[in-house]
This record gives structure tokens, C-alpha cells and sequence, in this order.
């Protein structure tokens, strides 16, 4: 996916959460396939986070449906110019969810998000939807608003927290940042802070992981 | 496709191959110093190079290593504090290379695990990785 972004009058800078300026190569709104590679019980938290993310004027997804047997689940595949979200017994590894964003030509090209079921199938519904909705929210370039587990809730799905009651959607300063995100020309894309969590670059992909607590 | 500056803080580091050492496991003699000592238990994938790197608590990479041809082992002296140690790896496509992106797969699987430094004694943290390729840290004083 390499279409040029439309240069647009800047949104004043109010937050600064995106992920390195990370952002996916688009003509108008983000119009990415979501393959929906998740188990039953997770679809409705899928379907509420990607409602929740193209309440943003920049993003208008659409969830399709991918394979969802196990080895694809566990794999995971990357699909050129889409997202794919998986659950699966990942195992004991440390984390809960895990983002990965592939890139070409400058943009995010491809994205995956995983959700960690040895952590999170008998988590919370709330600690459910919130680490989908921070998962999938990386995919579209957005860092955490917020990486400390015992302070206040910011009420959004980016805020690291152990009460995810009011931190499962998005908030109007995800929403904000999403439109300083791709609310640029290519040429005048402003730089967004350096990430300040784990994140692994692997040739042209970045993984990002939000490690249990 | 052109490369990636990393979206981490600071750049990207090239995972350099480690020499091979047994870790030390005597006494640190600076009390505000301790060692974390990595290791592997199970063995790896044919044609799969296992990557550690240990990071400060805000996440900065602070050391990193990749092992082509050689089980984890890996050892680091740092201050006291806390400290997550993380172990990842990627496929080869084809003989895995001590540097450089030639012939090495996307990140298959990773795992971490926090650490604390302590004077006195090592910590050793065990990257286990088991027979579907997946892996656990496992921390011992």
C-alpha cells in the first residue's frame, strides 16, 4: 500500500503518542483490511476495537474474515496492505499482546497483532478489550499515552493500567494524535517521540510487545 | 524496501555474536554492581539464530547478542536495579550469520522476563526454549 498521503492543514500538536511516526500510506482515510484470525470469543472485543478506531476520521477499516485454525493462529501471517489479529496459546513468554508493523516505501505496509491466551483467556473482559484495542491501536502507528501500571487511568485502551475498567476504548487524544498522524504530506511528516518500550526491529519489521505485569 | 530506523530509543543495534564464556559467578566486589548471567536450556530449531538482549526499565536496550551457531550465553555487569531480559528468534534462510540481515527471517517467537541486580551473588535468567520454538525466562538468584 503506497499511496501518497494528502497533504492537509496540521492538527495542532496536543498529544504526542504515535509510534515513531509510523503511519500507513493513504489517499484520504486509512482503508485497511482487518483479518479477523481470532477464536469466537474473541471477535466481539475485535469488533468493538476497530469500531472504536474508525470513530477517527482518518480510519475506515474493515474487519474480513481470515483462517482460524490453529496453525495459522499461532503463525499468524502477515497479508500485504492489511492487518491480521490472532489469538492463541502463545505460552509462557512474558507477554500479553504483541504488534507487529511491516514497512515499505516509508509507510507501514502490512501489520499483525497478537493476543496471548495463556494470559489473557481467563483475564478480564476488560483487560481483554483493552489489550486488543492498544494491539490494534499500534498498528496504526500509536504509542502508549502512558507506560505506568499504578497511577491514575487516562481512559484509553494506550494507557498501560492493572484496573482496565475505563481504559478499553480509545480516547479523544488517540483520536487527535491519529489526525496529526496522517494529517500531513508525506514531506512535512512530523516526528513523533521515540518509543519507550520494548520494540524489536527485525529488517523492515517492528515488533512492539506489552509485557504482562 | 528501505531500512528502518528503529522505534525504539536510540538506533537499531546489529546483534553481534558473543564470544563463548561460562559466565563468572563470583562475588561482584562493587556494591552497587551485580551480573545477569543468560543461558539456554532445549535446544534451538535447525536453521534458527536466538537473539538476547537486556533492557533498562524504560526499555532502552542496554546489550544485545545473536548466537548462530552456538547455544545462549551471555553476561552482562550492571548496576543494581531491575532490568528486563528478552530472548526472540528468526529463521535462517540459509547458514544463520553472526551480523547482518542476510538470510534471516521476520521475529518468530519471543519472550521476556524481569530481572533484579543485586550485589553479591549473579542472577542467571534461562532463556528455555521448547521443542515448538516457543520460549520462557526463567530467573534464578
Amino acid at each position: 500500500m503506497t499511496a501518497a498521503a494528502v497533504g492537509l492543514p496540521s492538527t495542532p500538536a496536543q498529544a504526542d503518542h504515535s509510534w515513531n511516526n509510523y503511519h500507513w500510506g493513504r489517499t484520504g482515510a486509512v482503508q485497511v483490511q482487518v483479518f479477523s484470525s481470532v477464536t469466537s470469543d474473541w471477535s466481539d472485543e475485535l469488533s468493538v476495537a476497530n469500531s472504536d478506531w474508525n470513530k477517527s476520521a482518518v480510519l475506515d477499516n474493515t474487519i474480513v474474515a481470515g483462517a482460524t485454525d490453529r496453525n495459522t493462529r499461532r503463525r499468524c501471517p502477515t497479508v500485504s496492505g492489511a492487518v491480521r489479529v490472532c489469538n492463541y496459546t502463545y505460552g509462557r513468554n512474558g507477554w500479553a499482546g504483541l504488534a507487529s508493523i511491516s514497512l515499505s516505501g516509508g509507510h507501514i505496509s502490512r501489520g499483525t497483532a497478537k493476543m496471548n491466551d495463556t494470559y489473557l483467556a481467563q483475564d478480564s473482559a476488560a483487560m481483554r478489550q483493552l489489550v486488543m484495542c492498544q494491539e490494534v491501536g499500534h498498528d496504526w502507528g500509536l504509542d502508549h499515552q502512558d507506560e505506568n501500571f499504578n497511577n491514575p487511568n487516562l481512559g484509553t485502551c494506550m494507557d498501560y493500567t492493572n484496573n482496565p475498567s475505563t481504559n478499553q476504548h480509545p480516547n479523544q487524544h488517540d483520536y487527535d494524535q491519529l489526525a496529526a498522524i496522517y494529517n500531513h504530506s508525506d514531506a512535512a511528516a512530523t516526528t513523533g517521540k521515540a518509543s519507550n518500550k520494548s520494540a524489536i526491529r527485525t529488517g523492515n519489521t517492528v515488533t512492539i510487545i506489552t509485557w504482562v505485569q | 524496501m528501505l531500512a528502518l530506523a528503529a522505534g525504539c530509543g536510540g538506533s537499531a543495534a546489529q546483534p553481534s555474536a558473543e564470544t563463548g564464556s561460562t559466565p563468572p559467578s563470583s562475588t561482584h566486589a562493587d556494591p552497587q554492581r551485580g551480573t545477569i548471567n543468560v543461558t539456554q536450556r532445549g535446544a534451538a530449531a535447525p536453521k534458527t539464530m536466538w537473539f538476547v538482549r537486556i533492557e533498562s526499565p524504560d526499555s532502552k536496550p542496554l546489550a544485545e547478542a545473536g548466537f548462530p551457531d552456538r547455544p545462549v550465553s551471555f553476561s552482562r555487569d550492571l548496576p543494581t536495579g531491575q532490568y528486563r531480559v528478552i530472548a526472540w528468534q528468526r529463521p535462517c534462510g540459509g547458514p544463520c550469520q553472526a551480523a547482518g540481515e542476510k538470510g534471516l527471517g521476520p521475529l518468530d517467537d519471543v519472550c521476556g522476563a524481569v530481572v533484579s541486580v543485586t550485589s553479591g551473588r549473579p542472577v542467571n535468567a534461562v532463556v528455555q526454549i521448547s521443542t515448538d520454538g516457543g520460549c520462557t525466562i526463567a530467573t534464578r538468584p
